[in-house]
């Protein structure tokens, strides 16, 4: 992997309260300092409500940063841009276009030549082995169809980092797993540095390079675990029980907090 | 095998072909007097007499002159509205700032009865076609209006932001997102439209206009006590009404928001 130690994202003191100054103000994150170097997958694990969905639009350009400084290629992100893909825990693909059209979304507003979509869309399409499904419209695939699509088309425009809110959230056990292998197998080919938001402990050891506890809110980062198992991970492995067990206690003491609250 | 669309066609037709015969029957009976409640019979007889060449003492095609009139009103009137208004309910729907300001005038002019500023509109702009158009451009536009704008801020914020993330312009998300998205409600609210223009035609040509119209015909028969022509007219405006709002609204339906799977309408 080239220059895998060069930093891609900086988070330094990033603070988030929505609605500051209004009687509905939430305090959503109170100060994530780290660093995401390129071509790494970190996931982003913690309580829910803790404001991981909060970090990743923030990244994302979506919601500004309240306090402190948030910067990719050592930029301050200012809003959303193409060098970015994201995938969102409810698919949201658009439903007026085939699955192809959706795929080819961002292709299609660069107005890259026919050849060039056609071939771009097929690779992804095999990647997802949604082959045959080109010309169907989003409502008439499976939620695990769906989510393939909204992966596919996110990676389809080559952004430098693919932000992903829990993208397995809501695919049955096998589906998930299948899906778990395909996109560990997919970032060590593409090695795209990637933010990957979950609930799930095993998903997170599973795919990452390092696991970042959040807090819950206001949250912190409270650990960094590093994942160094080799691929393919297996979740009876002991090494990964290990270290599954290690995450979850400090885990659950961070959800035990939450209830406190 | 018959097709559900094939099927479809049929109840309409025969649901209509019903009405007419349960028409010539309550009819038939003469509890009300047959100069007050024509047979079906008797009125579709005034229509074809009125649809082909005069006897001299009435001009020839009289009721296509009163048709076509009605037609260029209605679609010339709807057709402006649905630009217009389309245009501004979008930008309702974008802009937060337009919204709050245009809402309550928007709502205001709802609930004003068409018919209320028709004495006005022939104040200002005399009898004659532009009159009629007029008053259907306002008949018309509220609907679409509102529902254009709430069919902007039915569309997902993340889809807007999958789609800015993917690099599009405020341009292209208007033309790719917005637009696309809001057709559920765009669609809806143009049926509604329609049914207002029609009303606002008919109103309007009873008042406005000096020659021709279904509007016009009507109130003009009453002189004569021809309750024939005037139900002839108003089954012509039941008919044409239905064909268009099967030509126009099913044809774009099918092709868009039934294929997508985003119809604010259950399917039977
Ligand atoms: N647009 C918003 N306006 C106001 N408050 C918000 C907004 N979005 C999120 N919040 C609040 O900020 C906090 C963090 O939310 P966020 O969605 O980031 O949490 P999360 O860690 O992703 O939770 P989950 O795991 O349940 O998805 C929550 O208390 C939430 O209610
Ligand atoms: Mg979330």
């Amino acid at each position: 992997m080239p220059e895998t130690n060069q930093v891609k994202i900086e988070a330094e003191g990033v603070r988030k309260i929505y609605n500051e100054g209004l009687t509905n103000e939430v305090d959503a994150i109170a100060d994530v300092t780290l660093k995401i170097r390129d071509g790494e997958f970190v996931a982003l694990l913690g309580p829910s409500g803790c404001g991981k969905s909060t970090f990743l639009y923030m990244v994302g350009g979506f919601e500004q940063v309240t306090a402190g400084s948030l910067t990719l290629d050592h930029k301050p992100i200012k809003g959303p841009g193409s060098n970015r893909g994201i995938v969102f825990q409810e698919y949201v693909l658009f439903p007026w276009r085939t699955v192809f059209n959706n795929i080819a979304y961002g292709l299609h507003l660069r107005n890259e030549s026919k050849q060039q979509i056609d071939e771009k869309v097929s690779r992804l399409v095999t990647m997802i082995g949604l082959e045959g499904f080109e010309e169907q419209y989003p409502h008439s695939l499976s939620g695990g169809m769906q989510q393939r699509v909204a992966i596919a088309r996110a990676m389809a425009y080559d952004p430098d980092v693919l932000l992903m809110d829990e993208p397995f959230g809501a695919l049955d056990a096998q589906t998930r797993s299948l899906m778990i292998q395909d996109l560990a197998r997919v970032h060590r080919e593409t090695a795209k540095t990637t933010l990957f938001v979950t609930h799930s402990v095993e998903e997170a050891i599973l795919l990452s390079d390092r696991v970042f506890l959040f807090s819950a809110r206001p949250s912190r980062i409270k650990k960094i675990f590093d994942i160094d198992l080799p691929y393919p991970r297996s979740v009876t492995d002991d090494a990964f029980i290990d270290i599954q067990k290690l995450v979850l206690n400090e885990l659950s003491e961070e959800v035990g907090n939450d209830i406190d609250h | 095998m018959v097709s559900a669309k094939y099927k479809n066609h049929a109840i309409t037709v025969s649901s209509i072909v019903l009405f007419g015969l349960l028409w010539e029957l309550v009819a038939s009976i003469e509890i009300v007097d047959k100069a007050l409640f024509p047979p079906m019979s008797a009125i579709l007889g005034r229509f074809f007499e009125m649809l082909g060449k005069g006897d001299g003492t009435a001009p020839s095609y009289l009721m296509l002159r009163h048709i076509g009139a009605t037609l260029f009103g209605l679609l010339a009137g709807f057709f402006l509205a649905a630009l217009v208004s389309s245009a501004i309910g979008l930008l309702m729907g974008i802009n937060a700032l337009v919204y709050q300001w245009l809402r309550p005038i928007i709502t205001m002019f709802m609930v004003v009865p068409n018919i209320a500023t028709v004495p006005v509109i022939i104040l200002w702009f005399g009898l004659g076609m532009k009159t009629v158009i007029i008053i259907v451009i306002m008949g018309a536009s509220f609907p679409i209006i509102y529902t254009a704008a709430a069919g902007v801020q039915s569309i997902p914020q993340k889809m807007i932001w999958a789609a800015q993330t993917a690099g599009a312009t405020r341009w292209q998300i208007l033309r790719t997102v917005v637009i696309p998205g809001s057709l559920p409600y765009l669609i809806a609210g143009h049926k509604l439209a329609l049914g207002r223009a029609w009303r606002a035609v008919i109103a309007a040509e009873i008042f406005a206009s000096t020659a021709y119209g279904i509007g016009f015909m009507i109130y003009d028969a009453r002189t004569f006590f021809d309750t024939e022509s005037m139900f002839a007219g108003i089954v012509v405006v039941g008919l044409i009404g239905l064909m268009l709002e099967n030509v126009i609204f099913k044809y774009l339906e099918q092709n868009t928001v039934v294929r997508w799977g985003t119809t604010t309408e259950k399917r039977i």
